[in-house]
This record gives structure tokens, sequence and C-alpha cells, in this order.
């Protein structure tokens, strides 16, 4: 299964909403697109996960550069409306604690 | 229940996609849980990536094997590489490590794989390639339920 990126601004914000897996293959687009926006100064990003119902630690590498990249230009991003599953990953990992996830989780967190 | 399986792939990361739902397939058999589902899909996921990205370096080439052995409702996983092998396998699977800093992984694969399984171990030699072995007993909130 491949992933579909749809991109939208809504008022100031950047919408990118996702649907489908993000591993290593589909990753690097995920990527790409991402950045882009996160490297104009003062851009607000959010990155609707809501479709995603899948991910691994390639997913967790392209939040990290986005987050790493926010932070050098002075732009922000959040990731919101995550599936259960998903929202584990960053909980395991302690990613949880750095990165800005809106609390709309579905499903009981673990 | 004694079930086992063999799959051997190109090392191209569209074929992870394949990889993982072979075993989610093979391991139905089992009635895992949903949890169980993804977890089992994450770990081939990761080891499969490590495979391509770090042991074959994305050569196109190299061939991962993937193992699956069920006796009864334990499940072992073989992911194999006969590719350049982890130098300091202690260092590899330390959290946030990672050989390709230019790449920005996140160096959480080992963490996840841990965590997801209830053991795993690591043979690597250089020059010769890498097995990841990981071991999972299923269904155990049905058994404790059944209690």
């Amino acid at each position: 299964m491949n992933l579909h990126i749809e991109d939208y601004k809504q008022n100031q914000t950047t919408v990118i909403k996702l649907s489908g897996e993000i591993d290593a293959y589909t990753a690097p687009e995920l990527k790409d697109k991402l950045l882009g926006y996160l490297n104009e100064e003062g851009a607000e990003v959010h990155v609707d996960l809501e479709k995603v119902n899948y991910m691994d630690s390639t997913g967790l590498g392209v939040f990290i550069s986005g987050l790493k990249t926010a932070n050098e230009v002075n732009s922000s991003f959040k990731l919101i409306n995550l599936q259960e599953n998903v929202y584990r990953l960053f909980n395991i990992t302690g990613l949880n604690d750095v990165m800005n996830i809106e609390n709309t989780v579905r499903g009981d967190i673990k | 229940m004694n079930n086992y399986m063999k799959v051997e792939f190109a090392a191209k990361s569209e074929n992870e996609s394949f990889a993982r739902v072979a075993v989610a397939s093979f391991i139905a058999q089992l009635d895992p849980t949903m949890d169980e589902l993804t977890e089992i899909k994450t770990v081939v996921s990761e080891a499969v990536t490590n495979a391509i990205i770090h042991g074959y370096e994305e050569d196109e080439e190299g061939l991962v094997t993937l193992e699956c052995n069920i006796r009864n409702s334990d499940v072992e996983l073989k992911i194999i590489d006969d590719g350049r092998g982890i130098e300091d396998v202690d260092e590899a699977t330390q959290p946030m490590y990672t050989s390709k800093p230019e790449l920005e992984r996140s160096g959480m694969g080992f963490t996840i794989m841990e965590n997801f399984m209830d053991d795993i171990t690591v043979d690597s030699q250089m020059g010769y390639g890498t097995t990841v072995t990981m071991r999972k007993k299923f269904n155990q909130n049905e058994a404790a339920s059944h209690r």
C-alpha cells in the first residue's frame, strides 16, 4: 500500500493530510513535502495522520527531521489525529515528549 | 500447531510492505489480536529496512530472506541478509544510534523491535551479513482471560 499526500491551506496553516502507510518506501516523498513547507520562516503546518494505519521508525525519522528544520528556521508543525498504534511508536520511543502532538488520539493510549 | 515459511526477495524498499503482509498473513492462523498483528508487521519492517539500507546499502542486487516458524503459540522470525555486517552490534542496538546520520533516520528501529517482541538476538559478521532473530508468544491476553 502506498501513501497518499494531500496538502492545502486552511487560513494561515498548511495542512498535510496523509492516508496509507509510512515506511522506508513512502517516507522520502513525505519528507520532501514536509520540509518544503517547514523551510519557510514562520510557516505553521499540521500533519493529519487520521488515515495513516501503519508507520514504522522511518516515519519517526521524517518527523525528527521536520522538528530540526522547524527549530532552525523558526517554523512549526504539529501532528494531529493519530491512530492509537501510530501514537504508540512516539510513546515507546519517548518522542511524544518532544513532538507537538494534538490530543486527539483515537482509541486507548497504551 | 507447528508451521514454517520462508520467502526471499530483492533488497528494495518497495518490498517491505510485501514482507510485513506475508508474515501477517502467515500468523493469521494463530488468531492474533490487532495489536499483535501491528507489532509483528512493524518489527518485520524495521529489520527489513535495516537489511536494505545498512546491510546492502540499497544495492538492489542483494537478497533478503525472511523465515517464520510457528511452534504452538510461539513465533520465531528470522530476517537474514548477506550484506556488509554490523561492526559493533551493542552500539548499533542503542536507542538513537544511526550509522547514517545524513539520512536522518530515527535510530529507533531496535528499540521498537525490543519493545514489541519478547526476545531479539542479532548475529552479525563483517563482510558476511546479519541475521536478526526475534521471538514472541502469541495470544497471551486470550490465555489470561480463560483462566
